[in-house]
């Protein structure tokens, strides 16, 4: 148990440096989509469903590409956890313990439905 | 004018870390009711800053030998399944249900902020606890202090209510998670407390990833929020020893009374 305790800790180190990078590139796209004169919030008053998808083929026909960067940084962070999920259910897989493998598998398999059911929405 | 919520969302990240909540519940009702934000996009920012702070904290919390690693693997099912529940509830339901929600989830947590004081124990592990070999140890004063595990479905039930209430809205329901291990499942609070900051990146990515996939994560708000978030977070955990955090907490009890009357309003005007 000790060594899936310090298998862990490295992982989530990883993740840790995983939060910095995704920060930075973040931060990166921010700044450079940073309009001073304008209210980003007026937009932001009604909502409108427009996906992922389209809102970044929106943004490269504006050329916008500070908001394409910060979608990148976005999906580095959100996707952060699903990695942390995988590496523990290989950390497990190597340990023999099946039944927390099985476990995190639940997780992971649940987590993939959710992105899933996004995509259609 | 989206750098105003850069440093708002430091002082939530700070506030959240001293009192060990995520920082959605003071950034949602800032979004909506100063910045006039629809809720839905407000919720979707404020869980991208939830996956932030409980990624990053991760590492600390294994450090510190608090983390039940195999107890949030568990509850995680419950957690992921509630969140998947919750995104779907929040197709269906108005913003004025969102606010009267945000606004009665806030109240509860005010409530259990003030009666937060059991650190009781498990005399016996549960016989699923036993099966997968959940009881651990964590370093107390005194040495490693051993613990069981209890009422694991009554935990995993909890869970996926918590999960419900993170994904509809955008909060860590870490308050909910720690009053079911504390209360119902006997950990120690330290225990519940570490083990719940660890799950929560987890349930919040289940639903932030699919308002990321439906467009609901709008860069202009969740930039600066979850950025500032993390900021707040580091700052707060580093001051934390020298603040008094009782009297924070008392003046946080009153705020937050004060703005779910006022997202409870909100919610009744429609």
């Amino acid at each position: 148990m000790n060594d899936i305790n310090t298998m862990e800790l490295k992982i989530s180190k990883f993740l840790r440096g995983g939060v910095i990078l995704s920060g930075i590139i973040i931060a990166i796209g921010w700044a450079m989509s940073f309009k001073g004169d304008t209210n980003p919030f007026t937009p932001l008053q009604t909502y409108s469903p427009l996906n992922l998808v389209d809102s970044i083929q929106m943004q490269a026909i504006l050329q916008n590409w500070g908001k394409i960067i910060a979608y990148l940084g976005l999906t580095i962070l959100i996707s952060l956890p699903v990695i942390r999920v995988f590496l523990s259910i290989l950390l497990f897989i190597k340990q023999k313990e099946k039944a927390m493998a099985l476990l995190g598998f639940i997780v992971l398999l649940g987590l993939i439905l959710s992105f899933s059911l996004g995509i259609e929405a | 004018m989206s750098f105003v919520l850069f440093p708002i969302a430091i002082v939530a990240g700070f506030i959240g870390s001293i009192l060990g909540l995520g920082g959605g519940v003071i950034i949602v009702p800032v979004l909506t009711l100063i910045f006039g934000v629809d809720i839905r996009y407000a919720v979707a920012a404020s869980l991208i800053s939830i996956i932030a702070t409980s990624s990053g904290a991760a590492a600390s919390f294994l450090k510190d030998h608090l983390t039940n690693l195999r107890l949030a693997i568990l509850l995680e099912i419950g957690t992921v399944i509630g969140a998947i529940t919750g995104f779907l509830l929040s197709s269906s339901l108005k913003s004025s249900a969102l606010f009267l929600c945000f606004g009665g989830f806030l109240l509860l947590s005010a409530v259990m902020m003030f009666r937060q004081k059991c650190d009781p124990r498990a005399e016996t592990n549960h016989p699923w606890a036993e099966k997968l070999s959940l009881h651990s140890k964590f370093p107390d004063k005194g040495g490693w202090v051993h613990y069981k595990v209890a009422n694991v479905p009554f935990g995993l039930i909890s869970m996926y209510v918590a999960g419900i209430f993170s994904a509809l809205l955008g909060i860590g329901s870490g308050i909910f998670k720690i009053m079911a291990m504390d209360g119902a499942m006997k950990i120690p609070m330290k225990v519940s407390s570490a083990t719940s900051n660890f799950m929560i990146g987890v349930t919040a990515s289940a639903s932030a990833g699919a308002y990321f996939l439906r467009g609901d994560v709008k860069p202009e708000i969740a930039s600066p929020v979850a950025l500032g978030i993390i900021v707040g977070a580091w700052i707060g955990a580093r001051v934390m020893p020298k603040l008094n955090a009782a009297l924070i907490k008392k003046i946080f009890i009153l705020v937050m009374t004060i703005v779910a009357i006022q997202m409870i309003i909100k919610g009744l005007e429609g």
